[in-house]
């Protein structure tokens, strides 16, 4: 068990700098996700902490040692990746004692421990076949096993789930989330799927372009972006944004979006920390918008035209166009005509301002 | 579409495929006369069938100046043996040095590699000779096989590195996270899945080896340190007749080991290119 620290880690490929300046704690004994969409740096921060690659600069601690020079090998470190990466010329016993045959342990000790997790993984019927021999479900479930077996400090995920079907994806979910807090390992999971991240994380990390956007929790994440990044990747169907013109006209706070007012309570506005431009960019998530409801106090009201309308199942998608803006809602009821008119009403106390030249929130 | 349309469509097929499988005939043709007269004549004596042709594998002298076949035969194993058993060592290590290892003078080297495979070796021929009287191994199949290797090396290496180049970081990556030190995960992950390289490079050096000629030739002018190859040369010898049964018979049994190995690898070679990518 251990607690990780980055301290303004960076990783430079030649010119491109892959990572930069990442400070970041992992406590002893969380779950955290390293949250981004591809390309961002996410498996580079990965790759750094298990050793695979070497910093630029910055540090990186186990505990309170810093581990940069230590070859991988010698970090105890558990890793699964996206493709398994499953030795195909083993079986799978072979698989998972490979990792406690390097280290020389006595032929009882490893077979004991490797009854043990396989039991837990419930792959203990497969240790004769070959990974090719096995279902997709099963070689994530024997990755998974030679990484736990090793009893590591650190549990390292590398898109683990991508690579199975949405049904077992869902039931791995939780299964991965269940077996941390059991063992009460450390575990980093890197992943583009925010779903993924907010279901089995306590903390996110939300990388882009290899900088730190914010490290919360997946319910602050939610609520609070601190950018126009976060706030449009974290949610699902994402968060809506409309240009529009502040202003505060005689104690009143609104924004002008294609002519019409949208009045924001005016405490809000106070709590900005930084000083509000006149251009803005408003963000509203889709489930804070009301359609077609009778008016509500103090929530201001869009008009506009139905573009098109997508049925989720327990809700329909609805996104309207207001002049030359679009902007999306959910609703509960089913039949809407496209075309027809439509009135929108926003929760007032859910409505984020953003900055668009420095995308930090305001509001 | 109606009976007559298809009746054309079928002719026209057929006339087609007839162009097609003629042609194909009409090439191959030469290359099975030649077998067909080879393995013939091997058995072929004056008066039909005979096993005169192949009495050089019982009797101890068949033509006088010729050593007797089992010790040439001997030697042509050694020769194709340590030609293949070299080259694999010295192509499983250099191929994956070059495959997956960052170090000065890697892209010159790859080009360089290159360019030495497709370099005419046999202008070298007289370079080598000096290099060898001076190392003092003419005459002996160790000298050979030095040579062979060295220039079997380049495509050998080339074609390694090919086959690890189709092995995913990934795999390596977890035995090195695994605990493996790097020489471990050559030795124990890369290695047993570059086996398909490893197992066609083994058979092309080997028969490389088998049917080399002008080396041995140049460099052993001992008869006892003679070759398959310089044995059939004998055979024609320059001052007497060629007994044509005696050379074809000899040419079949030098044959024996190629066509061991396409009877029993021809499924699998058609599996593997040489870019070292499974196919199918």
């Amino acid at each position: 068990m251990a607690r990780i620290f980055l301290d303004r880690l960076t990783k430079k490929f030649g010119k491109v700098i892959a990572l930069s300046d990442l400070t970041l704690e992992v406590k002893d004994g969380e779950f955290i996700a390293i949250l981004g969409p591809s390309g961002s740096g996410k498996t580079t921060t990965l790759y750094l902490i298990a050793g695979v690659y070497k910093p630029t600069s910055g540090k990186i601690y186990f505990d309170d040692q810093v581990i940069n020079d230590i070859p991988p090998q010698y970090r105890n470190i558990g890793l699964v990746f996206q493709s398994y990466a499953l030795y195909p010329h083993m079986t799978v016993y072979d698989n998972i004692a490979f990792p406690l045959k390097l280290k020389k342990l006595p032929k009882e000790e490893i077979r004991k421990r490797i009854e043990k997790v396989a039991k837990m993984l419930h792959i203990d019927e497969l240790f004769s076949r070959k990974p090719n021999q096995i279902s997709g479900g099963q070689q994530q479930r024997v990755a998974l096993a030679r990484a736990l077996v090793k009893e590591p400090n650190i549990l390292l995920l590398d898109e683990p789930l991508s690579n199975l079907d949405a049904k077992l994806r869902v039931a791995t979910r939780g299964e991965i989330k269940r077996l941390q807090r059991e063992l009460g390992i450390t575990a980093i999971l890197v992943t583009h799927d925010q779903v993924e991240a907010m279901t089995m994380a306590e903390r996110i990390a939300v990388i882009h372009r290899g900088k730190l956007q914010q490290y919360s929790t997946p319910h602050d994440l939610y609520n609070n972006p601190e950018n126009l990044f976060v706030a449009g990747f974290i949610g699902n169907p994402p968060m809506n944004f409309l240009r529009g013109t502040f202003r505060i006209d005689s104690g009143k706070a609104e924004i002008i979006i294609n002519g019409s007012r949208i009045s924001i309570p005016l405490e809000r506005i106070n709590q900005a920390k930084l000083e509000i431009p006149e251009k803005v960019i408003m963000g509203i998530r889709p489930e804070e918008i009301a359609i077609n409801t009778s008016p509500r106090e103090g929530w201001p009201e869009l008009r506009g035209e139905i573009y098109v309308t997508e049925p989720l199942g327990k809700e329909t998608l609805i996104t309207v166009t207001i002049n030359e803006q679009r902007i999306s809602a959910l609703t509960p009821k089913e039949n809407w005509e496209i075309g027809e008119r439509v009135r929108l009403f926003l929760n007032p106390e859910r409505i984020h301002l953003f900055d668009p030249k420095t995308e930090k929130r305001l509001v | 579409m109606n009976e007559a349309e298809i009746k054309r469509i079928k002719r026209r097929i057929f006339w087609w495929n007839f162009i097609k499988y003629g042609f194909m005939i009409f090439i191959s043709a030469p290359i099975i006369l030649f077998y067909s007269w080879l393995f013939i004549g091997a058995f072929k004596g004056k008066h039909g069938f005979t096993l005169h042709n192949w009495r050089f594998l019982w009797e101890k002298t068949v033509l006088k100046g010729l050593p007797n076949i089992w010790g040439v035969t001997l030697n042509t194993l050694i020769l194709a043996g340590g030609v293949a058993l070299f080259t694999i060592l010295v192509a499983t290590l250099g191929g994956y040095a070059l495959s997956r290892l960052e170090f000065k003078g890697r892209g010159p080297l790859l080009g360089f590699t290159l360019a030495l495979h497709a370099f005419p070796s046999i202008t070298l021929l007289v370079a080598i000779f000096y290099i060898l009287r001076t190392l003092g191994l003419l005459n002996t199949l160790g000298g050979v096989i030095l040579v062979k290797v060295a220039l079997e090396l380049p495509f050998a290496t080339w074609v390694m590195k090919g086959f690890y180049d189709s092995i995913p970081w990934d795999i390596e990556i977890s035995a090195i996270v695994d605990g493996a030190s790097r020489f471990q995960t050559w030795f124990k992950v890369m290695l047993p899945l570059a086996k398909p390289g490893i197992g066609a490079l083994s058979i092309f050096s080997f028969l490389s080896g088998w049917s080399e000629f002008v080396f041995v030739y140049t460099f052993i002018l001992n008869e006892k340190a003679w070759t398959l190859s310089t044995y059939l040369k004998g055979i024609i010898g320059e001052f007497r007749f060629v007994d044509y049964g005696l050379l074809t018979a000899v040419s079949v049994f030098y044959m024996i080991p190629t066509l061991i190995f396409f009877i029993f690898a021809q499924k699998h070679l058609l599996k593997i290119t040489m870019g070292g990518v499974k196919g199918a």
